[in-house]
């Protein structure tokens, strides 16, 4: 076991990121690095590594759910609709995180997958990198990558906002477009 | 592993579609959905591969055969590889819950963790996860094909009971 797992009771050693919340760990076992091609999906990702910045993750995956009912199951074609009302609606629910910035964005968001009708499985792949294994040497998780920096960019570019390098890199892990769990966890490939 | 033949079985929970490699087979689907796959073939090594897939499971589903005896080319985590080598020990009839199966592989306490990895086997039927059961024989789900209604099918033409 090295300082990038830790086995957990159940006799598994998993990524040390990981609390003992059955919540994360079910998301870290099942979600975290399981390749997502689905359309809506990513754009759920993109709207909660968003929502993300500046807190953990697993305050936002407490609150997933909360999220989806908010966001309507953050289908672009719905979320781009969002009016004023919307947006009040959104800053008054305790079952998300209640930032005006953030929750603005996400519906700009929507209507730029809307509007230039983008198809986020291709737009996003694209930027995956040949080889999605990180390396064993010498493990350690990166912030941001080559790739990640270069889709954040075009995302930029087309009009996304809150989609930083970071938040990109930590689309990719969540994704599957890399695979990153830590050497000894019981996930990696 | 590379994919070189794929072909397709009509088959009493739908059609299957299976795909090889020279050196086995590396997935099975059941009545995927979309544009059913066109059979092709760049390797005659892997279409042998699923030629004798495809005899032994017209044996299996005529009642002939309770036991796959083909060449296997699929891959996973170490562990899914653990969990599903487990699972292709239960022939035709025999079930096991996620429960017996951690303890089988060793790891008591992680029936939960084990769940993702039945459901990952890339070649159902042949491995046979559908008989992996609750502790109580409920159905718990199935990812393949048309889920608890192909699960459920399989389990009654096994004779094995559930709820």
């Amino acid at each position: 076991m090295t300082q990038t797992s830790r086995l957990h009771p159940d006799g598994l050693p998993r990524c040390a990121w990981l609390n003992d919340d059955p919540l994360y760990i079910d998301y870290h076992d099942n979600e975290w690095g399981v390749a997502l091609h689905d359309h809506e999906a990513l754009f759920e990702n993109i709207a909660l590594e968003g929502f993300q910045a500046g807190l953990s993750w697993f305050t936002i995956l407490r609150r997933r759910e909360g999220f989806r009912k908010a966001f309507e199951g953050f289908k672009p074609a719905s979320v781009a609709r969002f009016e004023e009302t919307d947006v009040e609606r959104l800053m008054a629910d305790p079952g998300i995180i209640r930032n005006r910035a953030k929750i603005l964005a996400t519906i700009s968001n929507a209507q730029i997958v809307v509007e230039r009708n983008l198809d986020l499985n291709e737009l996003l792949w694209n930027f995956a990198p040949p080889e999605p294994l990180t390396q064993t040497q010498g493990f350690q998780w990166l912030a941001t990558s080559k790739e990640s920096d270069a889709m954040s960019k075009e995302l930029k570019r087309l009009g996304f906002r809150f989609v930083g390098s970071t938040t990109m890199y930590a689309l990719m892990q969540s994704v599957g477009m890399v695979q990153d769990h830590a050497p000894d966890c019981f996930r990696r490939p | 592993m590379e994919l070189s033949a794929i072909a397709n079985f009509d088959s009493p929970v739908g059609i299957l579609t299976i795909s090889a490699s020279e050196r086995g087979i590396t997935a099975l689907d059941i009545a995927p959905s979309g544009k059913p796959r066109l059979p092709f073939s760049t390797s005659d090594q892997a279409m042998k591969h699923i030629k004798l897939a495809i005899e032994q499971l017209k044996e299996f589903f005529q009642g002939e055969r309770s036991v796959f005896d083909l060449a296997l080319d699929i891959s996973g985590t170490s562990f899914q590889q653990l969990v599903w080598q487990e699972i292709a020990k239960l022939p035709k009839g025999e079930f096991a819950s996620y429960g017996e199966l951690a303890q089988r592989i060793g790891k008591p306490m992680a029936a939960r963790a084990i769940g993702g990895a039945v459901g990952s086997n890339p070649v159902p039927i042949l491995i046979g996860c559908h008989r992996i059961l609750g502790s109580t024989k409920t159905l718990t789900g199935y990812s393949g094909g048309g889920g608890l209604l192909t699960k459920k099918w399989l389990l009654d033409f096994e004779g094995i009971s559930y709820k």
